[in-house]
């Protein structure tokens, strides 16, 4: 395995010499991805280009451009759009044994049109001095009376909780699926917030006693303070396993490269890119055997939940609906 | 001769238009499918909400901006105190300020977390938490960042006021209140229209501020149908709607703004210099506003600046030149558009072309991303029929030339809207004296129009410069590869929630915009009574 990435840098050099530059449409911020397309070029000469909005619009942007396309790939930070992408017809399937062999296949679109990259845990958080981890014990147990009052959630409009609730709904039916968000909605403190990391303040504040984030927002929050009185609980250990979402690409249908294309998504899974990428974000790389950033592994080991994940997008519609109709904003 | 002439100018009058308005009637075409379960799904258990919270958001704002806006104008128009001179031109700056920046300035320092419940909760422990994301929050902020419109189209019409009349109804022995309400009012209220229509399509078009609130409106459902609900059909047939609100909305003011009356002939009133216990209350006013509007959120930006990675500010400069080299392209073709066809429309009632003009400002009052994606729909469009059938390879999207396209759409009715007073004020029996006098078309503009529309033709330049500098949703989608500006960077950050790094583009933000808006703001009258 360790061998892939200088295969793969003496390959893509030659290419290198002559190709256009590769166009990457990102919904991740620059700030997360930057590091890494630099690196790529450093290691093979080949420019890489990043424009970045949200997810929906770089679709937009793929569909009404078409065959004129410049992108040769596309970067979500969720399973459901790039499960959309892979709908509106706008991704290639790629066929790489590289890829098929460092990427586990829940993590991976059953007709190979995007890859995950890394992995974005989203777990409980509690506040250390009001909860004590015996009191917790999975998602489905938030929505439990002793809870009321104390539960901050980020808002229904974020699709990290349409994933988590589809994943809710894969799992457990509709309808105890629909139960379980009733109950979060009558357990909430506050109204929904508009971010993790603002849910989190208001757990430091004593507004609230636990919520549900993704794991690397608490990441930076004990970046900048280690001692910050939060810590991280991973649900469902003894059941499904903690829910589990992804940031993942795929070459898109009208890239005039995609062989350069497939090359980028290839490099991004070998052990050096992994590290870059999961420690930019303190995220979970995909491959096994990468150093975690040192918060991250501070962390401990977890059971994800290894339903595939894009189901996400199955659900979301259905997901969205039950969260408007319990009232969840 | 003269009917080529017509229809040469119908025909450039029509073109704009329909390249104006084109992508957002685009949305139309999305009828032609229905999402029926997803409609139902809306009807059922957003639509009625969402209308009632748009309303309260509409009436708030619009109450909070007309307070503010048209009660500041009168006092610095009507009174003389501390620091009037600066008031203003300063009180139209915290135009300058994306309302989304203010939302997270305010929540940083109002919400549970934030430093002034923290403190009343140290103090007093019985306060508990006090709800900063309330519906009055979002109006207290958004009103704030909005009044200047109102404020500067009022007191452009305040300066305006004719002496005579009001002392004529003095003499007869009216009350202030009821020569403020039956006589000063009326005369305002053009002014006062035309900035609260500013201020509504900026509300209806609101997606940032309400979201950090938590506040869900028209506006956020249409986001929810796409974003969440995969539908770009179901939104744009939610944007049609409000496109609907929109071009009524403008009807509505092109109705009452036809009324305006202009005599040249007018006395200007003499301000009042105030003493003693007056100007006291009146500079108190005053400056607590200009402090609440941008001194508060300036101190609080530079505060989270200095605890933000020191090399911020390098990554800054490109952005930086980008933002200014983009708001001074904008701001000369969309100027340069709007005048042209403030120019045509001027003397000519025709009521095809009228009908027109309300079209081309629609792009103001829908949300950016909405916009943003019709134009590029609309470019795509362009460009294959170009390709197809005359064989011409033309890129828009994706280039400078696309981006500038895409900001004429959204800030066209920014730039007409600046232009309507200028224009309405120019008389045309001067235009038809010069004519018959035998002056030609050329010395006609040079002599008599140019010198009288010079005015609005600036404020046009310098308002749309201030908007593109704040523009997020167009540039973000469109933008050349590498033209990434501060609003840009701002986003950059704000989009993760880390509001400490995003407070020194956003602070330099806020500068570059103000830059143009103080070439450009109201100046003090020169005439004082003791």
């Amino acid at each position: 395995m360790k061998r892939i990435p200088y295969f793969l840098a003496l390959t893509t050099l030659a290419s290198g010499l002559f190709a256009a530059p590769l166009v990457v449409y990102s919904e991740r911020s620059e700030q997360l991805i930057k590091p890494l397309l630099d690196r790529y070029t450093e290691v093979t000469g080949i420019d890489v280009q990043v424009l970045t909005d949200n997810a929906a619009p770089l679709v937009a942007r793929l569909q009404a451009e078409g065959k004129r396309t410049p992108a040769d790939i596309l970067i979500t930070v969720d399973a459901g759009n790039l499960w959309q992408a892979s709908q509106s017809g706008m991704l290639a399937s790629i066929d790489s044994d590289i890829l098929e062999a460092r990427v586990p296949d829940y993590l991976q679109d059953p007709d190979n049109q995007w890859f995950a990259l890394t992995v974005r845990a989203r777990t409980i958080v509690y506040h250390t001095d009001r909860v004590k981890p015996e009191q917790l014990s999975t998602y489905e147990a938030l929505a439990d009376p002793e809870w009321k009052g104390r539960l901050c959630l980020r808002t229904s409009k974020k699709v990290y909780n349409q994933s988590l609730v589809g994943s809710l709904i894969n799992r457990l039916g509709e309808d105890n699926a629909r139960a379980v968000v009733d109950g979060w909605v009558n357990n909430l403190a506050t109204a929904p917030q508009s971010s993790d990391t603002v849910a989190m303040e208001a757990l430091l504040a004593g507004q609230c006693d636990v919520t549900l984030v993704n794991t690397y927002y608490l990441g930076r929050m004990q970046k900048n303070d280690p001692t910050l009185p939060l810590a991280i609980y991973w649900p469902n250990q003894e059941t499904s396993g903690v829910h589990i979402n992804v940031s993942g690409a795929g070459v898109t249908r009208h890239s005039k490269q995609p062989e350069a294309a497939q090359a980028f998504l290839e490099w991004m899974v070998s052990d050096e890119a992994q590290q870059i990428y999961a420690s930019l974000d303190m995220e979970f790389p995909v491959v096994d055997g990468v150093a975690l950033d040192p918060i991250v592994s501070a962390w401990g080991p977890f059971k994800p939940d290894t339903r595939p994940v894009y189901k996400a997008g199955e659900f979301q519609r259905q997901a969205v609906m039950l969260m408007d109709t319990a009232g969840y904003r | 001769m003269i009917v080529s002439k017509k229809l040469a100018i119908r025909m450039i009058q029509t073109g704009l238009a329909i390249f104006i308005a084109g992508p957002l009637l685009y949305l139309l075409l999305y009828w032609w499918t229905l999402d029926v379960p997803l409609w139902q799904h809306i009807i059922e258990n957003q639509f009625f909400p969402l209308i009632r919270n748009s309303i309260i958001l509409l009436v708030g704002v619009g109450f909070g901006t007309s307070v503010l806006g048209v009660g500041l104008a009168w006092l610095t128009y009507r009174y003389r105190f501390t620091g009037s001179a600066f008031l203003t031109g300063a009180l139209i700056l915290p135009l300058a300020i994306p309302a989304y920046v203010q939302g997270f300035i305010y929540l940083g320092i109002l919400d549970v977390s934030g430093p002034f419940q923290t403190y009343l909760r140290a103090m007093w422990p019985d306060v508990g938490f006090i709800n900063a994301r309330h519906p009055f929050g979002v109006i207290w902020v958004m009103s704030w960042v909005l009044y200047p419109y109102v404020y500067l189209l009022t007191r452009q019409a305040f300066s305006k006021l004719d002496r005579s009349q009001i002392e004529v109804a003095r003499l007869a022995g009216f009350s202030k209140r009821r020569i403020f309400f039956k006589l000063i009012f009326p005369m305002i209220r053009p002014g006062w229209l035309a900035g609260l229509t500013l201020v509504w399509m900026e509300t209806l078009a609101d997606f940032g501020t309400v979201s950090l609130f938590g506040f869900s409106t028209f506006t956020t459902a249409i986001y929810k149908t796409w974003f969440d609900f995969y539908s770009l059909a179901t939104a744009a047939q939610l944007s049609s709607l409000l496109m609907l609100v929109a071009f009524l909305l403008l009807w509505w003011e092109k109705r009452s703004e036809s009324h305006i009356r202009h005599d040249s002939n007018s006395t200007p009133w003499a301000a009042q210099r105030l003493t003693g216990k007056h100007r006291f209350l009146v500079s108190l006013v005053c400056w607590t506003a200009l402090g609440t509007a941008l001194i508060v959120p300036v101190i609080q930006l530079v505060y989270w600046s200095f605890q933000a990675p020191a090399h911020t500010l390098q990554t800054l400069i490109d952005p930086f030149w980008n933002s200014v080299l983009l708001a001074v392209m904008a701001a000369g073709v969309i100027t340069v558009f709007a005048y042209i066809q403030s120019l045509i429309n001027y003397r000519r009632t025709d009521p095809v072309l009228d009908r027109l003009v309300p079209l081309t400002k629609l792009g103001y009052a829908l949300p950016g991303t909405v916009v943003a994606v019709s134009t590029l729909l609309w470019f795509s469009h362009i460009e294959t029929f170009l390709s197809d059938w005359l064989h011409i390879e033309v890129y828009l999207t994706g280039t400078v030339l696309g981006l500038l396209l895409a900001y004429l759409i959204r800030f066209f009715s920014l730039a007409s809207q600046s232009l309507v007073d200028s224009f309405a004020r120019m008389e045309l029996s001067v235009n038809d004296a010069a004519r018959t006098l035998g002056a030609g078309p050329w010395k006609r503009f040079r002599q008599i129009v140019w010198p009288l529309t010079r005015p609005g033709a600036l404020a046009a330049l310098l308002l749309v410069c201030t908007e593109v500098i704040k523009e997020l949703p167009a540039t973000l989608l469109l933008r050349p590869f590498g033209w990434d500006t501060l609003a840009l960077k701002v986003y950059q950050w704000t989009n993760e929630a880390m509001w400490v790094n995003a407070a020194m583009p956003a602070l330099l933000l806020i500068i570059t915009g103000t830059l143009p808006l103080w070439l450009f703001r109201p100046r003090e009258e020169k005439n004082v009574k003791a």
